[in-house]
């Protein structure tokens, strides 16, 4: 689409000719077809002396314009019965007026959307189903230090092991087949948190195939994601699903 | 159930859920009628807003939903570092105020009404979930129906579409 580059900004040619009535301080009904014509080509050419492309529909709205001036230096010509086309003046006003509602109306809706987007809710929370916690009672501090000393003892060894040889597999998961597991899975829980998805055991091309699963998925417009922030955790959802349906 | 400790049960609810939560779930749940209930969530909107705490709760179609209130919004940005939302092209308003004020509405209808292209900004407002596609015209090449999702009601602070202002008729300019 490129981008655009905007004089004033304009909206499209209604926009510019609310702009060009309002800076004439005149009301819509009483706009002076030649002279708004001649204000309008003015800004066309000025666009085309800075080398902006102009949109078609720019264009069209100047065709209209000079076909509406046209018709009023003719003659009218006979009354036909076919020839019953409103009045292409009115039609404009028309447009003009209904146009206008929506620019204010989208005015309005600024106005509102500078106040609520001030407002932030949380996250649902994720109520764990009790029945399947690991049970701490028995656990003591001891058992923890010990399994802290297991793990340091296992580190140790597995470096002093080295060289280590050993063949790297490579690595064969498809984005179709994790697509299908994680669809099995949001089938099942209706949300899931990213980092339940991906675990360090998991190899890195896992995760990225994880993720781009995920990507293509939002893309087919299957799931929802949402993140509360930058690097905090990623929650999806399948989508269509009501809150009353996942409690 | 005293009428307090339903009021501070719903409270409860509305928290965990964080989401709006329809007023029938919470009639359900404490096992009363819709409109207890929603008299029950009315009392609590204006606790909350008598006592001028940071949280407040605002209705959203048939459902109500626990959010900060929009003077700390400043606060909130500063603790979790987020920017600030940004406000949305004029082309997106327009666009969005045609689809509120005419849903369902065709694309050819907006641009017919903007006199300009809108792909963009329906793609836009498509992408941030203000509109949805709501159907197709029973017309030659079954052309797309837009509507307006709830998180439009919520960030426009709307209880329903009918809160909307009437359009007004044009005069002067």
């Amino acid at each position: 689409m490129g981008y655009q580059v905007k004089l004033e900004v304009f909206e499209g040619p209604l926009d510019l000719l609310l702009h060009l009535i309002s800076k004439a301080k005149i009301n819509i009904e009483d706009i002076s077809i030649s002279e708004i014509t001649a204000q309008y080509m003015d800004y066309l050419n000025q666009m085309q002396a800075l080398d902006i492309d102009i949109a078609s529909e720019f264009m069209v709205m100047a065709a209209t314009l000079l076909h509406i001036k046209s018709c009023k230096l003719l003659p009218k010509p006979a009354q036909q019965s076919e020839e019953q086309e409103p009045d292409p003046q009115q039609q404009l006003i028309q447009r003009l007026k209904e146009y206008k509602k929506y620019k204010d109306a989208g005015e309005w809706l600024h106005e509102r959307y500078m106040v609520y987007s001030n407002m932030y809710s949380k996250l649902p929370e994720e109520v764990v189903d009790t029945g399947e916690d690991i049970k701490f009672s028995n656990v003591t501090k001891q058992d923890i230090a010990q399994a802290m000393m297991d793990l340091l003892k296992r580190k140790n060894a597995s470096q002093q092991a080295q060289p280590v040889v050993r063949n790297i597999k490579p690595e064969t998961i498809s984005l179709q087949d994790r697509i299908r597991q994680l669809t099995a899975v949001l089938v099942r829980r209706g949300k899931v948190l990213f980092s339940q998805l991906v675990s360090n055991k998991f190899s890195r091309l896992y995760i990225i195939v994880t993720f781009l699963a995920l990507l293509e998925m939002i893309n087919r417009g299957w799931i929802k994601v949402q993140q509360s922030r930058p690097f905090s955790d990623i929650l999806i959802q399948r989508k269509g699903l009501r809150w009353k349906n996942n409690r | 159930m005293e009428e307090q400790q339903m009021m501070a049960a719903a409270e409860a609810i509305l928290f965990i859920a964080g989401d709006p939560v329809p007023v029938r779930s919470i009639a359900e749940v404490l096992d009363i009628d819709v409109d207890t209930a929603e008299r029950l969530m009315e009392k609590i909107a204006e606790a909350y807003t008598s006592q001028h705490w940071g949280l407040q709760l605002i209705r959203i179609n048939d459902a109500y939903q626990l959010v900060t209130r929009p003077e700390y919004g400043e606060y909130i940005r500063r603790f979790t570092g987020a920017a600030k939302e940004q406000s949305l092209s004029r082309a997106c308003l327009e666009t969005l105020a045609i689809i509120a004020y005419n849903q369902p509405v065709t694309k050819a209808d907006i641009e017919q009404l903007r006199g300009v292209k809108c792909d963009h900004a329906i793609a836009v407002l498509l992408e941030k979930n203000l509109i949805r596609e709501v159907g197709r015209l029973d017309a030659p090449g079954k052309p797309k129906l837009y509507g307006t999702t709830e998180l439009f009601l919520k960030s426009f602070g709307l209880s329903s579409i009918d809160d909307l202002p009437p359009l007004k008729p044009q005069q002067a300019t």
